[in-house]
């Protein structure tokens, strides 16, 4: 009976050698263990299965076999297998199957550690504030936000997408405070995701974002604590197996101008920053469009000595400014991808060709004006303020949207351009929660709270937009 | 995508402005307009901006001189798109100088070119060229110290008129605005070529003021009936006046002139009060005068008023005997008696009215009336 079995587990594996099966006589029966090398941990094998066997007492059936584990198995999971389907993806995630010759099998967890430890995180830095961040294992991820948020309120949903991939999400929220209609609203999308597989939260944001933009309408995270404090105010969590960056739903525009830092410097440095932050938004958009609009077409802007300044820059220069800024636009993006592709052992190589290349030689060959120079790099450093990624793409976008418009036009291009960003960004929706909030629909105090950073106390309030109970912090 | 080009296609009717590469431009920094009434000919000289970036990174500056002759001053300005390689670009104006005999002859036109292009700058300031043609002063040939003549020019009648009080400056649009208002004539610096005794070489010098009164230049003012015109339109800083005190001279800082004028008409009889006030500080004195002294004080209060009295009354003298109005007193009327305008309105003013003339002056005696330290 069980060498049937054997055969054909073998048969639906294909034959594959990392699926191991141990027969193992125990008195006068034969029970199997299936596992797959690749994924269990031989020693947990050992010490779990094998050495707790040979402890039995009782006579060999599959329910005396069962209880016995049950009872002295401290920590591991123990499932029963209801399906073939089923076995298979138990032996993915690491199980050791049971297989009995008559009755259910049932599997006991000897996975092995796959994945890497909790480290720094990478692309939200801060100086201050705690340095862990999460990781590969979903496990560790949840046990992340747990650890921070102790109560019993922070609840948990769980879903499986992808028909072959299997992949666990969970929906993480606070159900005293987030709403249940938005909670409700994300499950309901994410049950309609059909794909055979998901390997990351990213690929899961782009099932279930309502509108198609430049902009990001939901961004992710790889910092618990920043997790921990979205769930506070109100926000939903998704955690995708094998991805470090968790989704944040809703995600409004003023979230991706505050950093993890925020939270962790004194009030009055913080509301200097954000207000940088603002500005170097306008600047990294306007700058290059501003500038050519003003030097083709609208002289009459420019200071005297400021005109001739330009005008001597670009003395000999045969490109039109438009040329030249679209060009000088692509080498950065192409020295910006390179850097982020390349391993890290050659990226000061890199930065160095970049300044010489860039910096030195194209200006001393004529082909471009310093001062273009200058403006095209300070609007892609103003650019790279912004930690998330997707922003950083959605000012190239616009950047180029409103040069090409100042081109055509001059300063009334610009406003052209302005109305269209103005117009796309107050359409947008994060969830049905409009994207520009606190800003329209406005909401004073919020509003001033995203600019200015107050005392803690005074920031007692949550927004009135995600969530419809518990509205006073001091309340919970 | 609909709406899209319906935002965009609008604006392509809306613009007026052109595509210019700023290397393609010829920046003018002044532009001289002289008319040669024989030939009715319009003669155009303007100073270009030539800048070239040297070979150190550093840019070379120059000026380069553009002329050209035409029937009108369009057809002029078009002129030097066939002699010069550049476009001209009038936006960044900083002097215009007029000619005499163009302010003469066709000064409505030349504000008409002003104001119907719209890329031509209004904030330019403007000179009158007294005896020489506006050509010769805007030869780059002058001694200069500053890279461009024009911006020479502009330092020098901006430093003059913050503190010498004998010169004004006027700007492209006020002047225009003086032109429009009812009963007030312009007031414009003149500006001329002195030789240098030294080296022969020659430079531009602001000269004084004149009035243009009816689209016709008049003669220039006296100096000290310079200072008068600009004490009574609070133009300058700090001007520097001298006092003859028995055998000596007494220099004197004056600030914060405060001029005002009231209108009166009774039974037909038109009056002015003109009332000045000043500041006045000790600059340069003898040792041998005691300031402290409360009578030596008052002395010397006394006198800075009579001399402010004796200028004023050397602007009044002008004006009646050149038939303008400077200070604007029939523009007084016009605003106050609206209806009694008409009957002043041709007249010379300061023959038929009675101008009464109030000067007081405070001196400053905080630490600047000690002796002499010598």
């Amino acid at each position: 009976m069980l060498d049937k079995k054997i055969e054909e587990i073998k048969k639906d594996y294909n034959d594959s050698p990392d699926i191991i099966f141990r027969k193992v006589k125990l008195k006068d029966k034969e029970i199997l263990l299936v596992f797959s090398t690749s994924t269990t941990s031989s020693d947990s094998v050992n010490d779990f299965i094998l050495k707790k066997l040979v402890n039995i007492k009782t006579e060999i059936t599959r329910d005396n076999i069962y209880n016995h584990f049950e009872n002295i198995i401290p920590e591991n999971v123990l499932v029963d297998i209801k399906d073939k389907d089923d076995m298979y993806s138990k032996i993915g995630a690491g199980f050791t199957i049971v297989i009995f010759d008559k009755g259910k099998p049932f599997g006991i967890e000897t996975r092995k550690d796959l994945s890497r430890g909790v480290s720094e995180p990478l692309t939200e830095q801060s100086i201050s504030g705690p340095k862990d961040s999460f990781t590969e294992n979903y496990e560790t991820n949840l046990g992340l936000i747990r650890k921070r948020i102790k109560t019993n309120k922070l609840s948990l949903k769980e879903l499986q997408i992808g028909k072959q991939s299997k992949t666990q999400v969970a929906v993480l929220f606070m159900n005293n405070i987030a709403e249940e209609e938005l909670v409700n609203d994300i499950i309901k999308k994410l049950e309609t995701i059909n794909t055979d597989g998901v390997f990351d939260s990213t690929t899961i944001r782009d099932y279930i974002e309502e509108v198609k933009s430049t902009f990001p309408t939901i961004i992710t995270t790889e910092r618990p604590d920043r997790a921990c404090m979205s769930l506070l105010e109100g926000k939903v969590l998704i955690a995708v197996e094998n991805s470090p960056y968790l989704l944040v739903i809703p995600s409004f525009f003023t979230d991706l101008f505050q950093s993890a830092e925020d939270n962790y410097q004194s009030n009055m440095n913080v509301s200097f920053t954000r207000i940088i932050r603002y500005g170097a938004f306008f600047l990294a958009i306007l700058l290059p469009a501003f500038y050519v609009a003003i030097t083709t077409f609208n002289h009459e802007t420019i200071p005297v000595t400021l005109l001739i300044n330009f005008a001597a820059q670009r003395e000999g220069v045969p490109f039109p400014a438009i040329v030249e800024a679209l060009g000088l636009i692509l080498v950065f993006e192409i020295l910006r991808e390179s850097d982020i592709r390349m391993p890290h052992l050659a990226g000061t190589a890199i930065s160095i060709l970049g300044a010489i290349v860039l910096g030195d030689a194209a200006v001393a060959a004529g082909i471009v004006s310093p001062i273009m120079v200058i403006i095209i790099a300070l609007s892609a450093i103003a650019s790279l303020m912004f930690s998330d990624v997707g922003i950083v793409n959605a000012i190239r976008f616009w950047r180029i949207l409103f040069m090409l418009l100042a081109t055509l036009m001059g300063i009334v291009g610009i406003f052209f351009a302005g109305i269209l960003l103005t117009v796309k960004l107050t359409s947008l929706r994060s969830f049905g929660k409009p994207y520009l909030y606190p800003l329209i629909p406005l909401d004073k105090k919020f509003l001033f709270n995203s600019l200015i950073k107050r005392k803690k106390d005074k920031e007692n309030m949550r927004m009135p937009i995600l969530t419809d109970k518990n509205y006073k912090r001091s309340d919970l | 995508m609909k709406k899209l080009i319906l935002l965009i296609i609008p604006i392509l009717f809306l613009t007026g402005c052109n595509y210019m590469e700023l290397n393609d431009l010829a920046i003018a920094s002044s532009i001289g307009i002289d008319y040669d009434n024989e030939n009715n000919l319009y003669n155009i000289t303007t100073q270009i901006m030539n800048v070239k970036s040297g070979d150190s990174g550093a840019s070379e500056e120059s000026t380069i001189i553009y002329e050209a002759d035409g029937k009108t001053i369009s057809e002029a300005i078009n002129d030097f798109s066939i002699r010069y390689p550049r476009n001209v670009y009038l936006g960044h104006l900083e002097m215009c100088v007029l000619g005499r005999d163009a302010v003469n002859n066709k000064m409505s036109n030349i504000f008409d070119y002003f104001l119907r292009n719209s890329e031509t700058s209004s904030s330019c300031y403007v000179l009158i060229a007294n005896n020489k043609k506006a050509r010769e002063i805007l030869n780059p040939k002058n001694e200069k110290s500053e890279n461009f003549p024009a911006e020479d020019l502009k330092s020098v009648l901006i430093d003059g008129t913050n503190n010498t009080g004998t010169i004004n400056k006027i700007e492209f649009d006020e002047l225009l605005s003086y032109v429009l208002q009812k009963g007030i004539d312009p007031v414009v610096p003149t500006v001329d070529i002195v030789k240098n005794h030294k080296n022969s070489a020659s430079s531009t010098k602001i000269s004084g003021m004149t009035t243009i009164h009816k689209e016709k230049v008049k003669n220039n003012m006296s100096k000290n009936a310079s200072i008068a015109f600009n004490t009574i339109k609070e133009n300058y800083d700090e001007i520097t006046i001298y006092i003859k005190y028995k055998d000596d001279y007494v220099s004197f800082n004056i600030t914060n002139p405060k001029g005002d004028i009231k209108p009166k008409i009774k039974n037909n009889k038109v009056s002015f009060d003109i009332d000045i006030n000043l500041e006045s500080k000790v600059s340069e004195i003898d040792k041998k005068i005691e300031l402290k002294n409360h009578k030596n004080q008052d002395y010397f209060e006394n006198e800075i008023n009579k001399t402010f009295k004796k200028y004023i009354n050397e602007l009044i003298t002008y004006s009646k005997d050149n038939n303008v109005d400077p200070i604007g007193l029939k523009n007084l009327i016009y605003k106050n008696y609206y209806k009694e305008y008409k009957k002043y309105k041709n007249k010379n003013i300061y023959e038929i009215s009675k101008i009464n003339i109030k000067v007081n002056n405070e001196m400053y005696v905080h630490g600047t009336i000690n002796k002499g330290a010598l």
